[in-house]
């Protein structure tokens, strides 16, 4: 690309004028990054919602969207069983996906932040492996019978939380939180609760085991309004929570002893990080099992495009992780229809090698500019 | 500007106390020197100062104040460090880790405001680094990164400067800026340093610490003596006057047989005019506490 050189030295002449971040992305075009990210998040809920095993005219999910968002009868004429698979099925499956990924991106950038790690994901803390046991002690022995149809998710949650409480317990020494003992124990414990897992599907039969490793591996099959509630509000928790620690998050990249001499307060905001990551992570991976790669790849993904300062990759890594999601799940419920792909096995394959070949744009750049 | 004391100060690391009952009184605007061996607690000293370290006993007083008893940020309000160790991995550009610096002052939500992008714009044009601005860290070499450590720490606005071996990773031109830099501000600063040359250069007064104890402490003419300097570093040492600025200079040559004179005294042909040598001064029966 002949253009790339050119760009970097001119804009390095006014070097003072125009900071630019370590991303390829100039900084003042974030704002349009921005708008065009949530453009693209509300055109891929609308095409979301119409691909599927029967086809729906982008603008009949309009009308049926607006009709019943607002109460206003828009979609006169729209036949009740369309009405339903856009309305019942469709659209929350879709804001689901958009919410999950959303959700694993940021506690992405949040925890290779935390743990000081470029390839922490939202798992290493050993949460999923965690969520894992309930939902095997379900789907094998029916365990929570009397929870009803929500009990999958609910013994998800409760083990993960307990395994999170675990890592918790055995990483803090002397009230501080030290990111490789957290990184090592959340790794162990986490092989630990696989183990239980393995030997849960090990005693079931056949077709259950296939059930659980379905469930690991990701999927928003099960999604309806109601549980659209508690992953929407952690969601909204975590963005708020991040944005504000920003710029302490961007100290702290500087070493913990630059970070307490510009004033972060270091151990505190660990603890703070622990617990949200690990909350936002069992709250996801309850609703939907454990989707992998996203938390991984898209926190990388935007500090190549917008750099790496907190605020801005926080804010960009939700909207793109959230329509990366979509797109995801839009891809497993289509390319082998009917039957449905987990969607962890897509997001490995499509993350990837988009990640690849960003990076290696990156170098090249890298190299141009020093 | 605003005086750092310490007082009775000790900080144990494990069960080991690296400093024992230490005393220092810095006084507003003074630039003081910490000169010490390897392991002297030269560096537990400054993080305790800096509270990456908290003492055992006693206080770091900032204006009368106990440091560890306030909260970071108004600490780092005061104070900005130039420490020793700087990341590797750090993707971000010269102007975001010197707007770093901004940190302390903003509140949760703030945006970069016109007075911090003065604060960042002035700290980089006097440490020279404005054309590295839109750089990656990861591309600067070891002495670019120090200047923009230092960079970071003048943004702070600081009234206190504490420079860990800031001169480290810099030639000889770098050292006498940084150090001419960081004297120019006129903010109390407190410096290790290793180049005893440089400390004596440099400092209003200079304390040498050895064992975790201030062993001297005064002006660097008076402190800088032979018995002092050769009792704690363990090699020979030779004074000497600069030809021509008639600064005090020291000469090391490797203690051999402790006692004995030095085996080479080429360089004391008195009767060379640009060399004049001094005899040792007598050893201050006591340590002298900075005033």
């Amino acid at each position: 690309m002949p253009s790339v050189p050119f760009l970097v030295s001119k804009v390095e002449l006014h070097s003072a004028v125009a900071p630019r971040s370590t991303g390829l992305l100039p900084a003042r075009t974030l704002p349009l990054l921005v708008l065009g990210l949530i453009a693209l998040n509300i055109v891929s809920v609308v095409v979301g919602v119409s691909i599927g095993s029967v086809t729906i005219a982008p603008g009949t999910v309009w009308n049926v969207v607006f009709s019943e968002a607002t109460g206003m009868d828009t979609s006169a004429g729209v036949p009740n069983n369309v009405r339903q698979i856009v309305w019942e099925l469709r659209l929350p499956r879709v804001l689901l996906a958009g919410l999950v990924g959303a959700g694993l991106s940021i506690v992405g950038v949040a925890i290779q932040s935390l743990v000081r790690n470029p390839i922490a994901d939202p798992y290493v803390l050993g949460v999923s492996s965690g969520a894992s046991i309930g939902a095997a002690l379900v789907i094998i022995f029916g365990a929570f019978g009397g929870l009803g149809s929500a009990s999958l998710t609910i013994a998800a949650f409760v083990t993960a939380l307990a395994s999170m409480t675990i890592v918790y317990l055995m990483a803090l020494q002397g009230g501080r939180l030290d990111p490789l003992r957290l990184v090592l124990t959340g790794v162990v414990v986490g092989y630990v609760a696989s183990a239980i897992t393995s030997f849960l599907v090990f005693r079931g039969d056949p077709r259950a085991a296939q059930q659980v490793l379905f469930w690991l591996l990701g999927s928003f099959g099960r999604a309806r309004w109601s549980m659209l509630a508690i992953p929407a509000i952690a969601l909204v928790i975590g963005l708020v929570v991040l944005v504000i620690r920003s710029r302490p998050l961007d100290a702290l990249m500087s070493g913990d002893e630059a970070a307490v001499t510009l004033g972060v307060p270091v151990n505190r905001l660990r603890i703070e990080l622990f617990l949200l990551t690990a909350a936002l992570t069992a709250v996801m991976v309850a609703v939907c099992g454990a989707v992998g790669f996203v938390g991984l790849v898209i926190p990388h993904m935007v500090r190549l495009i917008v750099g790496s300062l907190h605020r801005r990759v926080v804010l960009v890594s939700a909207l793109l992780g959230s329509v990366f999601m979509m797109w995801v799940d839009l891809a497993a419920r289509t390319i082998a229809a009917p039957q449905e792909i987990p969607v962890g096995i897509i997001t490995a394959l499509v993350g990837g090698p988009m990640f690849i070949v960003l990076m290696r744009h990156r170098d090249r750049r890298r190299v141009v500019a020093s | 500007m605003i005086s750092v004391s310490c007082v009775d100060l000790a900080v144990k690391v494990g069960d080991h106390l690296l400093i024992d009952g230490l005393d220092l009184d810095v006084r507003p605007g003074r630039f003081v020197g910490v000169v010490g061996p390897n392991g002297s607690g030269k560096s537990t000293l400054l993080k305790t100062i800096y509270r990456v370290t908290s003492p055992a006993r006693g206080a770091v007083l900032l204006d009368g104040r106990n440091c560890h008893a306030l909260a970071p940020r108004q600490v780092a309000q005061q104070l900005a460090v130039v420490a020793q160790e700087t990341p590797t991995e750090l993707e971000l550009t010269v102007h975001e880790v010197v707007m770093l610096g901004r940190l302390p002052h903003q509140g949760v939500l703030a945006r970069d405001s016109e007075t911090d992008r003065d604060a960042v714009a002035d700290a980089m044009r006097r440490t020279s680094i404005v054309e590295l601005a839109n750089r990656s860290w990861q591309t600067l070499s070891g002495g670019e990164r120090q200047r923009v450590v230092l960079a970071r720490a003048l943004a702070q606005r600081p009234g206190v400067l504490i420079l860990d071996e800031p001169t480290n990773h810099l030639d000889v031109r770098h050292q006498l800026e940084l150090l001419t830099l960081a004297r120019e501000l006129g903010v109390t600063t407190i410096a290790a340093l290793h180049d005893l040359n440089l400390a004596s250069e440099f400092c209003d007064e200079v304390i040498v610490v050895n064992h975790g104890a201030i062993v001297a402490a005064g002006p660097p003419a008076e402190v800088f003596t032979s018995r002092v300097l050769e009792d704690v570093f363990d090699v020979q040492i030779d004074r000497i006057f600069h030809p021509r600025t008639g600064a005090l200079r020291l000469l090391f040559s490797r203690n051999t047989q402790p006692g004995a004179t030095p085996c080479n005294t080429e360089h004391r042909q008195s009767d060379s005019p640009s060399l004049q040598l001094l005899s040792s001064q007598p050893l201050h029966a006591e340590a002298t506490r900075a005033t």
